[in-house]
C-alpha cells in the first residue's frame, strides 16, 4: 500500500513539473508573439500577460511536490549540522510536515478563492474575460497535491526511521547539505561541457 | 511583539524548518496571537494574487533563458575568444575570467549560473598555464557574482517586486557599479600579479589576426543582451516581455547550434520549474506574511522602534551593511532578501535613501554572501567543478574581491550618482 501511493506520488510530481514547465515554455512563446505583434503589425493577441500569470501560479504550484522531493526547499542549517543524529531526523520530518502543512493552508483557502469564481462565475476583469474557476482549480490542485505527496512522504520517512535505514531516511528527507547543492550546480555545467566538446568534435 | 515574532521566526527557522514553512507559519501564528480579523482566511486570496503577478512571470522565463543557453555551447567560444583579447595582460587568463563572466552577466541573471558556467570551461586552463591555483579560483567565484549586477538579474527582480521599484531603472543603476566593480576586480589581480609576478603564469602569443577572427564568437552573448535589455530601453517590452523575447531568442541561438531537441528542452524545463518553485513558494509565503504584519501594525511598530533609536541615516546604512554581512555567511541569498527586505527597505527609504540607490547596495551585499563562507554559494560551486584540493583555496582567493566589494560600496555611498546617474537621464519607464 505504502510503496503504491510513493509511486503514485512520486510519477504524479514529475509528470506535474513537466506540466509546468511546458506552460511557462507556452506563456514565453505567447509572450513574446504578442510583443512583436503589437511593435510589427500593430496588432495584440490580448490578454497573453494575463494568461502568462495564471501560468506562473499553476506552473509553480505543480513544481512543488517535486521541489518538496528533491529537498530542494531552502532550509537555515547551521545549528541543525551541530546537532546529533536523532535529532536531526526529528527536524528532518518537522521540515516536510511544516511544508504538507504551508501548502495544505494555502489550499484550504485557496478552495474557496476557487469555489467562490465557480459560484459567481467570475470572469477576470480584462478584455478577455477568463472564467477564474478554470486556472484557480489546476493551481488548487498542485497545493492540494503537494500536501498528500507531503503526507506520503512523512509517512514513507518515519517508516524507513523506525527501521533504521539511515541512508534511506537521508535520501528522502535529509536536509541537503550545501555541498550538495554545489554538485548539482556544477554537475550541471560540466555535463554540457561534456556535451558540447562532443558536439564540437562532431 | 517585535520579541515574539524575532523569537518564533529565529526559532523556526535554527530548526531547520524550510525557509518557506518558517514564514508562512509565523504569520499564521501572529494571526492567532494578535490578529482582531481571521486573517489567515486570506491566505488563498494572497497566494492567488501573488503567483499571478506579470512581474515574476520573469523568473522563469530568466532561468529557462539561463538554461537553454548553458546548453547552447556559447560560454566556451566567447571564453576563448576573450582569452586572446585579454591574455597580454598582468594575470593573463584571470582576466579572461572576469571578462567572460561579466560578459556572461549580461545574459544571465543569476551568480551561481555564472559562475558554474565560465568555471567549466576556464578551470582546465589554470594547471595548463600555470597559474597560481587560490587567485584563479577566487576570480571565477568571485567574478560569477556579477551575474546578478549586471542587468539582467533575477535578484533584482525580486527587490523590484518587493519594493514597487521600476526593474527598467534598477537594471540601469547596476550597469555603472557592474563596471567599476569589474575594473577593481581586474585591477586586483593587475596589482596581485604585479607583486608576485610567479601567480600571473605564462603568457600567450596572440597576433591581431587571431584575435579579429574570434570576434564573431562575441556576437552571440551579445545579441542575446541587445534583445534582453535593449528592447526594454527602445520602449518596445516591459521587463517581462523582455524576458520572454529573451527565450525565443535563446531557442533560435540553440537551434541554430543544433544543440535543439526534445531531451534538452525537458531537461531545461524541469531545472526552471525545480528553481521556480523554490522561490516562488518562498515568495508567497512571504507576501502572506507581510500582509499579516502590516495588518496587525507590527510593520509600522518596527518602524517606529528603529526611528526611535534615533539612528543617523549613515549609522543605520552601516548597520544595515553589518546585519547582510554577518547573515549573508549563514543564509541562502534568495531566502534572505525575501525575509529581511519587506521591513528593511521601508526603513531605509523613511531615512531618504533612493530605493534604486539602496537596491544595488543590497545586490552588492547579497554578492558579497555568496562568497563568504560558511554559506557561500559561489565558493562551493567552484570547488565542486575543481574535484580537488580544498575549499580554503577558494576562500582565500575570493578575498582580495571581497575588499572590491567593500570599496565599491564606500563608493556608492560617497557618490550615490555612480547608481542614479543612467536612471536618471530616462524618463518614466515603468
Amino acid at each position: 500500500m505504502m510503496s503504491i501511493l510513493w509511486t503514485v506520488s512520486d510519477r504524479l510530481a514529475s509528470w506535474s513539473i513537466r506540466a509546468g514547465g511546458g506552460l511557462i515554455l507556452i506563456a514565453a512563446l505567447l509572450v513574446a508573439t504578442d510583443v512583436l505583434l503589437r511593435k510589427l503589425l500593430s496588432v495584440t493577441l490580448g490578454g497573453a500577460d494575463e494568461v502568462a500569470g495564471y501560468a506562473l501560479a499553476v506552473g509553480s504550484a505543480w513544481s512543488y511536490s517535486a521541489v518538496l522531493l528533491k529537498r530542494g526547499n531552502v532550509r537555515v542549517d547551521a545549528a541543525y549540522r551541530l546537532m546529533p543524529r536523532l535529532a536531526r531526523a526529528l527536524l528532518d520530518l518537522l521540515a516536510v510536515a511544516s511544508i504538507g502543512l504551508l501548502t495544505g493552508i494555502f489550499a484550504w483557502y485557496g478552495y474557496e478563492v476557487f469555489m467562490t469564481s465557480w459560484e459567481l462565475g467570475s470572469r477576470s476583469n480584462s478584455e478577455l474575460a477568463a472564467p477564474l474557476w478554470l486556472p484557480q482549480a489546476m493551481w488548487w490542485a498542485g497545493l492540494t497535491q503537494c500536501t498528500l505527496t507531503a503526507l506520503v512522504l512523512f509517512l514513507r520517512a518515519t517508516v524507513a526511521m523506525i527501521q533504521g535505514d539511515e541512508a534511506q531516511f537521508a535520501g528522502l528527507v535529509g536536509a541537503r547539505s550545501i555541498e550538495e547543492d554545489a554538485a548539482g550546480e556544477a554537475a550541471h555545467a560540466a555535463e554540457h561541457e561534456g556535451e558540447m566538446l562532443k558536439g564540437g568534435a562532431q | 511583539m517585535i520579541a515574539t515574532s524575532l523569537l518564533i521566526l529565529m526559532g523556526l527557522m535554527l530548526l531547520a524548518v524550510p525557509v518557506a514553512a518558517s514564514l508562512g507559519l509565523l504569520g499564521v501564528a501572529l494571526d492567532k496571537a494578535f490578529g482582531f480579523l481571521p486573517l489567515t482566511r486570506a491566505a488563498g486570496e494572497i497566494a492567488w494574487t501573488a503567483s499571478t503577478e506579470f512581474l515574476l512571470v520573469c523568473l522563469p522565463l530568466f532561468i529557462l533563458l539561463g538554461e537553454i543557453l548553458l546548453r547552447s555551447g556559447i560560454a566556451e567560444r566567447m571564453y576563448e575568444a576573450l582569452v586572446k583579447w585579454m591574455s597580454w595582460l598582468p594575470g593573463g587568463l584571470m582576466h579572461a575570467n572576469i571578462g567572460s563572466c561579466a560578459l556572461f552577466a549580461a545574459t544571465s541573471g543569476s551568480s551561481v549560473a555564472t559562475a558554474a558556467t565560465i568555471g567549466t570551461v576556464a578551470l582546465p586552463q589554470a594547471k595548463r598555464f600555470g597559474y597560481n591555483d587560490r587567485l584563479f579560483l577566487g576570480t571565477l567565484a568571485a567574478g560569477g557574482t556579477l551575474g546578478i549586477l549586471i542587468p539582467p538579474s533575477l535578484n533584482m527582480i525580486v527587490y523590484c517586486v518587493l519594493t514597487n521599484t521600476s526593474v527598467p531603472k534598477l537594471y540601469l543603476a547596476g550597469i555603472i557599479p557592474g563596471l567599476i566593480l569589474v575594473t577593481l576586480f581586474m585591477g586586483s589581480v593587475w596589482i596581485a600579479c604585479m607583486v608576485f609576478p610567479a601567480w600571473g603564469g605564462k603568457g600567450q602569443k596572440v597576433s591581431w589576426s587571431e584575435r579579429i577572427a574570434v570576434l564573431p564568437d562575441l556576437l552571440p552573448p551579445l545579441g542575446i543582451f541587445l534583445v534582453v535589455v535593449g528592447s526594454i530601453y527602445a520602449g518596445i517590452a516591459t521587463a517581462t516581455e523582455a524576458s520572454a523575447l529573451g527565450v525565443v531568442a535563446a531557442l533560435i541561438l540553440a537551434a541554430w547550434k543544433r544543440r535543439l531537441n526534445w531531451k534538452m528542452m525537458l531537461e531545461c524545463l524541469e531545472g526552471t520549474m525545480h528553481s521556480t518553485g523554490m522561490v516562488m513558494l518562498v515568495i508567497v509565503a512571504a507576501l502572506f506574511l507581510n500582509f499579516v504584519i502590516t495588518s496587525i501594525g507590527l510593520t509600522e511598530l518596527i518602524t517606529e522602534t528603529l526611528k526611535a533609536l534615533d539612528l543617523s541615516a549613515a549609522m543605520m546604512l552601516l548597520v544595515v551593511v553589518l546585519f547582510y554581512l554577518v547573515l549573508g555567511c549563514f543564509m541562502e541569498t534568495m531566502s534572505m532578501m525575501i525575509t529581511t527586505i519587506p521591513i528593511i527597505a521601508p526603513v531605509m527609504f523613511a531615512l531618504g535613501y533612493d530605493p534604486l540607490w539602496f537596491g544595488i547596495v543590497v545586490i552588492i551585499l547579497v554578492e558579497a554572501a555568496l562568497i563568504t563562507p560558511p554559506v557561500g554559494l559561489n565558493l562551493f560551486v567552484v570547488q565542486n567543478l575543481r574535484k580537488s584540493g580544498s575549499l580554503n583555496d577558494v576562500m582565500a582567493g575570493v578575498t582580495p574581491f571581497l575588499v572590491g566589494m567593500m570599496i565599491l560600496l564606500v563608493l556608492l555611498a560617497l557618490v550615490p550618482d555612480l547608481a542614479l546617474w543612467l536612471p536618471g537621464l530616462i524618463g518614466d519607464l515603468s
